[in-house]
């Protein structure tokens, strides 16, 4: 079928095979794999973290934790995973750092709980925020496998969550386990 | 063959004008010697008559109560880009460039089977191909592929969720191995920080893929994650471009060739709202239930979450205002049971008044055990400010001067989050803008480029 207006022929082989709808070609080994499966696609554990735990403040929120953060700071420990709860706040700094923080707490008369031996499990999944409930989901089937976690973090194409190490791996055998593609 | 893949967005081919402006970026690549492959977007954003939210509009309006099927409305909402396509090809050829509209499966593009958000599983551009090196410029409708395992007649079109034409430009390029896939939007690049917060937010030159897709996922509409993904795994140089000047752009890279710490800019989120609920009240031995069965109901509506926090003490976590009231309707009066042979029962509570279900539900309960209510505190007004950063923000003190520094400018942080690429705080969303001026300047992000 000639198209009136020069230039446009669509007759003929294989331009009208290539454009078909129905084509049923099988995809190469070298098209496939554009975009990761949907959901989870690896799971990894880090180690080497102490996290703490800050209670029993009331005040103003900010001001309150701040008083507490700054001694910390001042000492040169890094800290991550900075969560403010109802009364009080945690945050997590290296597994190396956890005597010198406790010192630093102690002496700024702070209720706290600091704890050595925190794993962080990392779950990838590709643009999570496109993904209804995924997050939710994950978080959920974590927790149902015994796991406690401490700490949540997330980014664009990963779900961070620290928590015990032994916590760590059996959450992550259960992820596995729920998602047979995703990589260990 | 040098392929260059040009995306052109909404904004980009609204009018008669801008689509002018976005055909002579075509013949231009064109003139330079490369073979330009088009991929554009619905006509206009909401509200205007063939964009895809308005298409989408006339199946929603058939019966609110009733959701319309997923396949039907992936044929509605894809005639968008074929209208598009058709116009923007039919200009090409007015120009004197032989041009031809391609929908997603006549360009190759083969997806999984979900309808609304389908993933591209592979491109077979040898349509394409052939359009070239019959001299034509081929025009694809962004957005969408084929479905070819659908077990009815003919392949069954899905449409790729959010961001898809930039998906489909991505994966074009990869198949094509194109010199470049640019994306043409109405702003320079990306940007230090929203030019409409900060007037003198300077244009990046280059980013990595990886800030660029933490950018977007925390709200800035540059680029899709899902495109930056493909691109990176592809190696294929990506831009984003203005359709309206003659900017160079912002190149975005891989991290091996843009190494050095650097803070990259301030994006921010749209409106949230932020739910906490205190667990003083629930039994120490009851929390990690409390917590999953609260997720597994928020994971069962799908509800996506933001700035997730578990504690002894507490839960919290926002959620995107306009599903808030979904949100509510779900947990409020929410009963959580718990097992093996405690006598406690858990009713959530989500306004400052007990609601008519909530008091029903207790009636109901008591006679069973000891009813105790599970509180949240809502907080309506909220918003998220963020620091996208790289190699950056594990350096000691980056937190405490992120959060110091809007205390001292008087705005309150509720909660934060944080990762490899960025630091997020949750602010109320009257205080955003200065928020966002004030780590852009703290920053000193005006001085980059």
């Amino acid at each position: 079928m000639a198209q009136e207006q020069k230039g446009i022929d669509l007759t003929g082989q294989p331009f009208a095979k290539h454009l078909a709808d129905n084509n049923s070609l099988p995809l190469q080994a070298s098209e496939t794999a554009f975009e990761k499966a949907r959901g989870v696609n690896r799971v990894e554990i880090r180690t080497g973290f102490a996290s703490a735990r800050i209670g029993g403040l009331h005040g103003e929120v900010l001001k309150e934790r701040l008083a507490i953060l700054q001694p910390v700071f001042e000492s040169g420990i890094s800290f991550d995973f900075l969560k403010f709860s109802a009364d009080g706040m945690s945050f997590v700094v290296p597994e190396s750092l956890r005597e010198k923080l406790e010192g630093v707490l102690h002496s700024s008369g702070a209720e706290f709980e600091v704890k050595g031996g925190r794993a962080v499990l990392i779950i990838h999944a590709v643009n999570m925020r496109d993904e209804a409930g995924l997050v939710a989901k994950i978080v959920s089937q974590v927790i149902d496998s015994g796991a406690n976690i401490e700490h949540l973090g997330e980014m664009h194409d990963r779900l961070l969550m620290l928590m015990g190490k032994g916590g760590a791996e059996k959450a992550k055998a259960m992820i596995l386990a729920s998602n047979p593609e995703a990589e260990a | 063959m040098k392929f260059k893949v040009l995306k052109f967005g909404g904004t980009s081919v609204r009018t008669p004008e801008a689509r002018h402006l976005a055909a002579l970026k075509v013949l231009s690549v064109r003139e330079q010697g490369f073979a330009p492959v088009v991929v554009v977007s619905a006509i206009g954003r909401k509200g205007e008559p063939y964009a895809t939210d308005t298409l989408k509009a006339f199946l929603d309006d058939v019966d609110h109560a009733v959701e319309p099927d997923p396949r039907e409305m992936d044929l509605v909402m894809a005639c968008g880009e074929i209208v598009s396509a058709s116009v923007f090809a039919t200009l090409l050829r007015s120009l004197g460039c032989p041009s031809m509209s391609l929908r997603g499966g006549q360009a190759g593009v083969r997806t999984d089977g979900v309808y609304g958000n389908a993933r591209i599983l592979g491109v077979n551009p040898l349509g394409i191909v052939e359009a070239v090196e019959r001299g034509f410029v081929p025009v694809v409708c962004g957005f969408q592929g084929v479905w070819i395992q659908g077990g009815l007649p003919g392949a069954e079109l899905t449409t790729l969720g959010r961001g898809g034409s930039d998906t489909t430009a991505a994966a074009l390029g990869a198949a094509l191995r194109a010199e470049a896939v640019e994306i043409y939007t109405d702003v320079d690049g990306v940007k230090t920080a929203d030019p409409d917060f900060v007037k003198e937010a300077p244009t990046l030159s280059r980013v990595t893929y990886d800030e660029v897709a933490e950018i977007a996922h925390l709200g800035a509409k540059v680029l899709h994650p899902r495109a930056a993904e493909i691109a990176m795994k592809f190696d294929i140089p990506l831009w984003v471009k203005n359709t309206f000047s003659e900017e160079i752009g912002t190149e975005i890279v891989p991290s091996r060739e843009l190494p050095g710490r650097r803070v990259t800019g301030v994006t921010h989120s749209g409106k949230l709202v932020y739910l906490q609920v205190d667990l003083n009240n629930a039994e120490p031995s009851h929390v990690r239930d409390l917590q999953a069965r609260i997720y597994d109901a928020l994971a069962r509506y799908e509800v996506n979450v933001y700035m997730t926090n578990l504690g002894p003490t507490s839960i919290g976590f926002a959620v995107e205002r306009v599903f808030y009231a979904d949100v509510q309707d779900m947990l409020d009066a929410l009963v959580l049971p718990m097992p093996g042979d405690s006598r406690v029962v858990y009713l959530v509570q989500t306004s400052n008044e007990p609601s008519r279900a909530l008091e029903t539900q207790r009636k109901l309960l008591e006679p069973l055990g000891e009813v105790r209510e599970l509180k949240f505190e809502v907080n309506e007004g909220c918003t998220m400010v963020s620091l996208v950063a790289y190699d950056f923000l594990q350096q000691p003190g980056v937190f405490y001067r992120v959060i110091s520094l809007l205390d001292r400018a008087g705005i309150p942080v509720l909660q934060t989050n944080d990762s490899d690429y960025s630091l997020s705080c949750l602010i109320p969303e009257s205080e955003l803008r200065r928020a966002v001026a004030v780590l852009h300047e703290e920053f000193g992000l005006a001085t980059l480029s």
